[in-house]
């Protein structure tokens, strides 16, 4: 009995790792065509966060509680993840806000228009599934042929939520129940680490491992996914 | 308690890791190809050296035509409007683009790309567009810088704000010596001295706290939870 639950939990989390490492590898050489850059990304962050449907709220450590504390956690996170690059670069613009605030008026609007009023209106032409993939492929054509800074800001919040929703998301609640928290801290990680070969010179996967590791703690140590993806989100639109 | 110090020790080996890697980790995006380098920095690795670029303009009835002169590497690009030279008793106007062999960094700026000389044998009469690549590999630069003599004086350019990955864009009224960099109020990278040298570990040691800080009170709370948890499981049992 107890053995069929494990390798059904094995099986789990190995699905779930391999569609991680495709979906990544996949967007990292798409992006690789200055044409479908910002669409790799942000179908890339969409398709990572698919992989944490149907795992319950708590399981991937999302909750509204105390969520001020979650948030300053994760601004806090931002800051250390960012304070190497902000000492070495000295003058270097770090997250102007100007952009960042272009970038959430951005998001709002396109979430707006896009799953708002497109949806919507293909969604009563011929119903979901219309919906869905009409608006995914106008989403595309449209972000495909012009990707001012805005977009690209757009473009990493939502590589940060999908890569925070799958890998200390769904992969850690899946590796959790597969060996514990030591599994789940140093599996996903492993699978973060391999993740980001592709498109990170060798140099720096040290640095990536250790961002991983910490994410990975703090989301053992608090229970919480909040605060990482915050703070994924802080470090990635300054850098 | 224990949690939290994992957590702290986590922080550390994160900032020391990132901070031996320049510009200090990145994510997000990387340029589509290496950065060809003049002076490569430590971390490039293998390095190609930049290449130069020669276009020829046509004159058609005394005006230039439109047309644009680039490096092979594509790294930097120029392009003219029709009319753009004073092309007075001339057949074709010739542009040429060559990256230099040394990489000043005059004070006050820190360049993060090469320096390019690019040069026509006629005068500018209409305003050209700079298109320049930078490497993932620095920290992002805020302007394309102009100078007629690179040890010279070093002018930002006017900027145009779309612009791709690793692309920064900007116009020009004179030809010259370009670079993109942003300004240096502190040590150039790879200087460790933030305020005075002191600093840098206060802040390390400050935004420790600030994490120890922030997962306390979460850490806490899922003490309790937990220890609730396991009361009412004590309780159903019984």
């Amino acid at each position: 009995m107890i053995s069929a639950v494990r390798s059904r939990s094995a099986l789990r989390a190995g699905l779930v790792a391999s569609y991680i490492l495709l979906v990544e590898w996949t967007r990292v050489l798409l992006a690789q065509d200055s044409h479908f850059t910002v669409a790799a990304l942000l179908l890339g962050g969409a398709a990572l966060a698919v992989v944490a449907l149907g795992w319950p709220a708590n399981g991937l450590g999302l909750s509204t509680s105390h969520l001020a504390l979650r948030v300053i956690g994760g601004l806090a996170l931002g800051a250390v993840l960012l304070l190497p690059a902000a000492a070495r670069s000295g003058a270097v613009p770090l997250l102007p806000a100007g952009l960042a605030a272009a970038a959430i008026a951005v998001s709002v609007g396109e979430e707006l228009a896009f799953r708002g009023a497109l949806y919507a209106a293909l969604d009563e032409l011929g119903g979901a599934p219309v919906a869905v993939a009409g608006s995914t492929l106008i989403w595309t054509v449209a972000h495909a042929l012009s990707h001012p800074p805005e977009f690209l800001a757009a473009a990493a919040i939502a590589v940060s939520v999908g890569e925070e929703l799958a890998f200390r998301g769904a992969l850690y609640a899946a590796l959790d129940e597969l060996g514990g928290a030591p599994v789940a801290v140093a599996g996903s990680t492993l699978i973060w680490t391999v993740a980001h070969a592709l498109s990170h010179p060798p140099e720096f996967l040290g640095a990536v491992a250790a961002a991983g590791l910490l994410l990975a703690l703090w989301r053992w140590a608090c229970k919480d996914l909040v605060a990482p993806i915050v703070g994924h989100v802080v470090a990635d639109l300054a850098l | 308690m224990k949690r939290l110090a994992v957590l702290a020790a986590a922080a550390i080996a994160y900032v020391l890791a990132a901070w031996m890697v320049t510009p200090g980790f990145y994510d997000g995006f990387g340029p589509l190809q290496p950065y060809n380098w003049t002076c490569p920095p430590p971390q490039a690795g293998a390095n190609t050296k930049p290449s130069s670029g020669h276009t020829d303009i046509k004159v058609i009835d005394g005006k230039s035509d439109a047309n644009s002169a680039y490096t092979q590497d594509g790294q930097i690009v120029i392009g003219f409007l029709p009319d753009s030279f004073d092309a007075a008793g001339k057949s074709s106007i010739s542009v040429d683009v060559a990256p230099l062999n040394t990489c000043p960094q005059p004070k006050g700026v820190q360049f993060v790309t090469n320096i390019y000389k690019i040069t026509a044998d006629a005068p500018l009469k209409k305003r050209a567009n700079v298109t320049m690549l930078y490497s993932n590999l620095e920290p992002h630069p805020d302007a394309i810088y102009r100078a007629d003599d690179p040890s010279g004086a070093w002018t930002v350019l006017e900027r145009s704000q779309q612009g791709q990955p690793y692309t920064i864009f900007a116009s020009t009224d004179k030809l010259g010596y370009f670079a993109a960099g942003y300004v240096a109020s502190s040590p150039p990278p790879g200087a460790v001295t933030v305020g005075g040298g002191q600093t840098l570990p206060i802040i390390v040691a400050v935004l420790i706290v600030v994490v120890v800080l922030a997962g306390l009170p979460l850490a806490v709370m899922r003490r309790r939870r937990s220890a609730a948890g396991d009361q009412e499981d004590e309780e159903d049992e019984a």
